[in-house]
């Protein structure tokens, strides 16, 4: 009797643990397109109806935040770094959102295992809001990838580990 | 005294040639002047400066930079900005200075061939100068003294003001008719130069053509010519583009390849697959047979009146159908959406419309236009009127192909083929990523205050 409450215990920590590990489990979501796929959290749904081929939108929890992958081809950039660096340059022109400012410079980073660039910015949002968004871009080839994730100010931390888990379960399928 | 006489000939040619050509930079030099200061001016006028969105921007800027590759003065630096109103208009003042109103903008949505055939006419009033030389029609010798200043580099800064103030009145009120109905001949050259549709101005004015009448601040119908005479000369432009049907290399192909050629067959296919469309033949005719895939019912679209042909468009959204409501009348096209509903009567009238034939970007149907005398083969745009394309020859429309349009001449039954002027898209080279934002849902509050009574409260902003 015994050994079976033991036994059964352990299967419940078991449980316990791999629920835990569930926290930042969600549903594998593939890229119609054939790019790439991921581990989206299960609280991040997804905007059929203002995704297409080449986007694709997820909203959170929160009022403001989303999570959005566009491919964009073909990017004649030669590195992450410099498609990060062309397009800031072209958000600080007066096309670009209003009060556009650059919070932390293009940095080094890696997605799936490909070379891209992390960088956070912040705009006034439609309304009125003011907006905060981390956005990665990447370069396969020459198809760009530009991944971002969006809060107001205030909620933009609360986000973070999820993109974070986006991230780490991140695959190029064409470099498979 | 003949020596004499030659020498002064001589000098005075060389006076004349070197002060000519003084002169001519010095036109140029005022054209900039003036350009520059009215520019200052007319957006001031004109609600500031609209910036369109980056993604937006850029697309401008590929269909501008296209057209200003095809135009000749390479001393102008043309610049293209967007005005703050939204009113329906584009203005050209000299030295390169091109705007368009963020109104117009609105209505040519994505339309690039539309909007090249806007910027392309106002190119053509700076190539040809319509603006320096109306300023200088209106303000006569004055302009000659003010000339013979700026040439000694010493303009007045009044007469800079008073020009630049007569200019903005001149291009708000139009360059005069024979200047718009150039500017729109050479429009359309720098537009089909650079790979647009030559067809775009006319689908752009057609669909200017209801708002005419109406109290819109459309201020681009008194600056410019009656819009049914620009489309009619455009129609003739767009025409002079499509090259002349050329005998088809049938002799090529075996028989089965040419009988798999000009099957009609594949525009039967519904694109998405819902339905299965044929046309039947009966005792008492033709008639057009749906079957839907999905309910799995028979369908009776046209409420069994005959039909000629049918044919799906490439995006499956429009099904065309020639047919008649009465056994004697003439064939007309008829469009129907994908639920079957008859959306418009494409084509009708005194002759028979028949052959409907979607081109292979869906943007035009080929069909063809038949009387007791003749048979022409026309191409049209969805809401515009058609070209004749067949031009002197009597033939019937076989078939819109990959490589062209095929017809069959009446008489020796000889195969023709017309290959379409190329049009290119614009294609952003480097793209940039959007910004999206979280869009909001806005419902109002229903309150139910008793048995027949509902108010409905101001939207409450309500998060998907």
């Amino acid at each position: 009797m015994i050994r079976l409450l033991l036994f059964l215990g352990v299967i419940a920590f078991l449980c316990g643990l791999s629920t835990a590990a569930c926290g930042a489990s969600g549903s594998t979501f593939w890229d119609p397109a054939g790019y790439f796929s991921t581990v989206v959290p299960s609280h991040w749904r997804l905007q059929v109806s203002e995704s297409s081929d080449s986007l694709t939108v997820f909203y959170g929890r929160d009022t403001h935040d989303l999570l959005y992958v566009e491919r964009l081809d073909p990017v004649r950039d030669e590195t992450a770094a410099d498609f990060a660096e062309r397009v800031l340059s072209l958000y600080q022109t007066p096309y670009g959102p209003q009060d556009f400012a650059v919070l932390e410079e293009p940095l080094a980073a890696e997605v799936g295992g490909v070379t891209a660039a992390r960088v956070v910015y912040e705009f006034m949002g439609g309304s009125n809001q003011l907006v905060q968004e981390l956005r990665y871009f990447v370069l396969v080839g020459s198809v760009g990838f530009s991944i971002t994730y969006a809060n107001s100010e205030a909620a933009f931390a609360n986000g973070l580990d999820d993109l974070n888990s986006v991230l780490a379960s991140w695959r190029w399928l064409t470099l498979e | 005294m003949n020596r004499t006489a030659g020498i002064a000939a001589i000098t005075l040619l060389i006076v004349f040639v070197s002060f000519g050509l003084t002169f001519a930079g010095t036109v140029e030099r005022f054209e900039e002047t003036i350009g520059n200061s009215a520019a200052q001016q007319f957006i001031e006028q004109n609600g500031g400066l609209y910036h369109p969105p980056l993604e937006q921007q850029l697309w401008i800027d590929a269909v501008f930079q296209r057209l200003v590759a095809q135009t000749t003065r390479h001393d102008i630096n043309y610049k293209l900005r967007v005005l703050n109103t939204q009113r329906i208009n584009a203005f050209a003042l000299p030295s390169g200075h091109i705007f368009m109103t963020h109104g117009l903008l609105r209505l040519l949505e994505n339309d690039e061939h539309a909007l090249a055939s806007v910027l392309g006419h106002e190119l053509a009033h700076v190539e040809h100068k319509h603006g320096v030389n109306a300023l200088l029609r209106q303000l006569g010798l004055t302009i000659l003294l003010e000339l013979g200043m700026m040439w000694l580099d010493a303009p007045t800064t009044e007469f800079v003001r008073a020009a630049s103030i007569a200019l903005v009145d001149i291009v708000q009120s139009g360059y005069g008719r024979e200047a718009e109905y150039e500017a729109d001949a050479y429009g359309q050259r720098y537009a089909v130069e650079a790979g647009f549709d030559p067809m775009g101005a006319v689908h752009m004015l057609e669909h200017l053509l209801p708002l005419e009448g109406t109290d819109l601040p459309m201020a681009l119908f008194r600056s410019h010519p009656p819009t049914t005479s620009r489309i009619r000369r455009m129609e003739s432009g767009a025409l002079a583009v499509w090259p002349n049907p050329e005998p088809a290399s049938t002799g090529l192909l075996t028989e089965d390849e040419e009988s798999e050629r000009i099957s009609r067959a594949p525009q039967r296919k519904d694109p998405l697959v819902r339905y299965d469309v044929e046309v039947t033949e009966s005792d008492t005719g033709r008639f057009l047979s749906v079957y839907d895939r999905q309910t799995e019912r028979d369908l009776d679209w046209l409420d069994q009146q005959v039909v000629q042909d049918a044919a799906w468009s490439p995006d499956g959204q429009r099904l065309a159908v020639s047919t008649r409501t009465d056994p004697g009348g003439n064939w007309e096209i008829w469009l129907f959406n994908r639920w079957g509903r008859r959306v418009s009567i494409f084509r009708s009238g005194d002759d028979d419309f028949r052959t409907p034939q979607w081109s292979p970007d869906g943007r035009m149907l080929a069909y063809t236009q038949q009387s007791a005398d003749y048979s022409h083969v026309r191409v049209g745009y969805l809401n515009g009127s058609g070209l004749r394309i067949s031009r002197e020859l009597q033939a019937e429309l076989i078939q819109w192909t990959a490589e062209g349009l095929l017809l069959r001449e009446q008489v020796s039954h000889e195969l023709y083929l017309i290959v379409p002027p190329e049009i290119a898209g614009v294609t952003l080279e480097n793209p940039v990523p959007r910004i999206v934002e979280r869009k909001r849902r806005i419902e109002p509050t229903v309150i139910r205050d008793d048995e027949s009574t509902i108010t409905l409260r101001r939207p409450n902003v309500i998060t998907p």
